[in-house]
């Protein structure tokens, strides 16, 4: 019998989507247990003691893997079935390339731009996130996903992005960073992504997550205002 | 400044970068420990070579190996790239252990060294103000000792992380261990001490093992070139951090 698979997650959470994305493509089954990260669980803080953060998946008897990337290589690497990342060692050194840059380049300074008050610092990520999104789109052009014709790896490592660009974040912050005639294959690679049978089972639908965001939102921008006074 | 060491013909392979970058350093010593013979390409960071903006366009950083033509970036993309492509080396096991949890381990305590514990000794270096330096070693002493807790776990009482040879884990922490060095000289900082009562005796038992390897004496320089080159940076780009400087 296949050892017990369980993911550790929290509602709205691009990271824990990278996960269940992950765990999907690779047909593993698994339970997924509902963090309130407001009040996190025992369980949560036992088997991340670093981070503290989600997701944390638990395959076994083994101890915690944690980081959303590394549980997605962990699942590619732990399980049979079709692979996540390239197989050619230069397209997997591009692909992490890739997935570093949207993760620190695109999603981040996206993320502050939107929520964060307005200010010199605030310009300054609005040009590095544009500046940024125009070098993922040249990526983008003439294919469907990152990954090709078929969803993988980079683009679920870009989901937080899919959030961003479908106009979630940006409805509830009531703010928008692009015209309608900016990013167009960025644009309709979120629409893409998002429609897709795999991952629709594992992202809520747009007016849950917009709920979602809608009910957190001055505390993300209380947050970000101590983070930067502290710098 | 080029140098060619002599092994395994990797083909057309070049390396551009800092002789005292931690994200240069573990990537030569990866390409050491393979025996795989590359062109070495020291870099000016002040003013950018055409061949590293072309190579990597993104960043513009180092390290960048060019293989083939084809340029690879991020020092942990290089190091499993290199991997990879010379598994069948028989001059180097793999830096990565075969089980996928322990991969998991050492990438992620790989991540931990890099993303917690390098920015907070660089910000000792940059630190404006005495509180800050200190908020800034307390910080790095604090992300020394989950490492040393680490290792404990990692290393099943043998000399690296990676058990009886030096692995990825080794050499991404390893790799900032010329920077201690210019701590302890110029800052009295001591990161990973070797006195008795330390805070942190399995690194340093593993820190003296690690600097004698033969990887780490053919390519870390000495500490008085690190030192020269913070003076460097000090004097042209106060408040850059240093991150953007040694890659």
């Amino acid at each position: 019998m296949a050892e017990l698979v369980k993911l550790i997650g929290a509602f709205g959470s691009p990271f824990v989507h990278r996960a269940e994305m992950a765990l999907r493509l690779k047909g593993v089954p698994y339970e997924l247990i509902q963090e309130d990260l407001n009040n996190k669980s025992e369980l949560l803080l036992r088997h991340n003691p670093i981070h503290k953060s989600v997701p944390v998946l638990l395959h076994g008897d083994r101890p915690a893997v944690c980081e959303s990337l590394l549980i997605v290589e962990y699942v590619d690497e732990a399980f049979p079935g079709p692979p996540l990342l390239p197989t050619d060692p230069h397209d997997r050194a591009m692909a992490r390339f890739w997935a570093q840059f949207i993760e620190h380049k695109c999603s981040r300074p996206f993320w502050m731009a939107v929520w964060m008050d307005d200010g010199e610092a605030r310009e300054g990520f609005v040009a590095e996130t544009k500046g940024n999104l125009a070098l993922l789109e040249a990526r983008l052009q003439g294919k469907k996903f990152f990954a090709g014709d078929a969803v993988g790896y980079l683009d679920f490592a870009a989901c937080g992005l899919a959030h961003l660009l479908g106009g979630v974040i940006e409805e509830v912050a009531g703010v928008r960073l692009y015209g309608d005639g900016e990013f167009p294959a960025l644009r309709r690679w979120a629409e893409d992504y998002t429609s897709d049978e795999a991952v629709r089972a594992c992202l809520p639908e747009r007016a849950l997550l917009v709920a979602h965001f809608a009910g957190k939102k001055d505390k993300i921008r209380m947050s970000l205002r101590a983070m930067m006074q502290h710098k | 400044m080029e140098k060619e060491p002599k092994g395994d013909d990797g083909g057309d392979l070049k390396l551009l970068g800092l002789t005292v970058s931690p994200f240069v350093i573990r990537v030569r010593m990866v390409l050491q420990m393979k025996a795989v013979s590359y062109r070495y390409i020291e870099q000016d960071l002040f003013i950018k070579s055409d061949l590293l903006v072309t190579s990597n366009p993104v960043h513009k950083k180092v390290p960048v190996l060019i293989h083939g033509g084809r340029p690879v970036c991020e020092s942990s993309a290089i190091m499993e790239y290199v991997d990879e492509v010379w598994a069948a080396s028989t001059t180097g096991a793999s830096i990565l252990p075969a089980d996928p949890y322990e991969r998991a381990t050492a990438r992620f305590w790989a991540a931990y060294a890099d993303s917690k514990l390098l920015p907070a000794w660089v910000g000792i270096m940059w630190a404006a103000t005495e509180e800050e330096r200190t908020e800034k070693v307390d910080e790095t002493l604090a992300a020394i000792g989950r490492l040393e807790e680490a290792f404990g776990e990692c290393s099943n009482g043998k000399a690296f992380f990676a058990g009886d040879s030096v692995g990825y884990l080794d050499l991404v922490l390893g790799s900032q261990l010329l920077w201690f060095g210019v701590l302890r000289k110029m800052f009295g900082v001591v990161v990973i001490d070797d006195d008795a009562g330390s805070k942190t005796p399995l690194l340093a038992s593993w820190a003296k093992q690690f600097v004698e390897t033969d990887m780490a004496k053919e390519v870390v320089p000495d500490v008085d070139t690190a030192v020269e080159y913070l003076k460097k940076l000090q004097a042209h780009r106060p408040g850059s951090t240093v991150t953007q400087l040694l890659s």
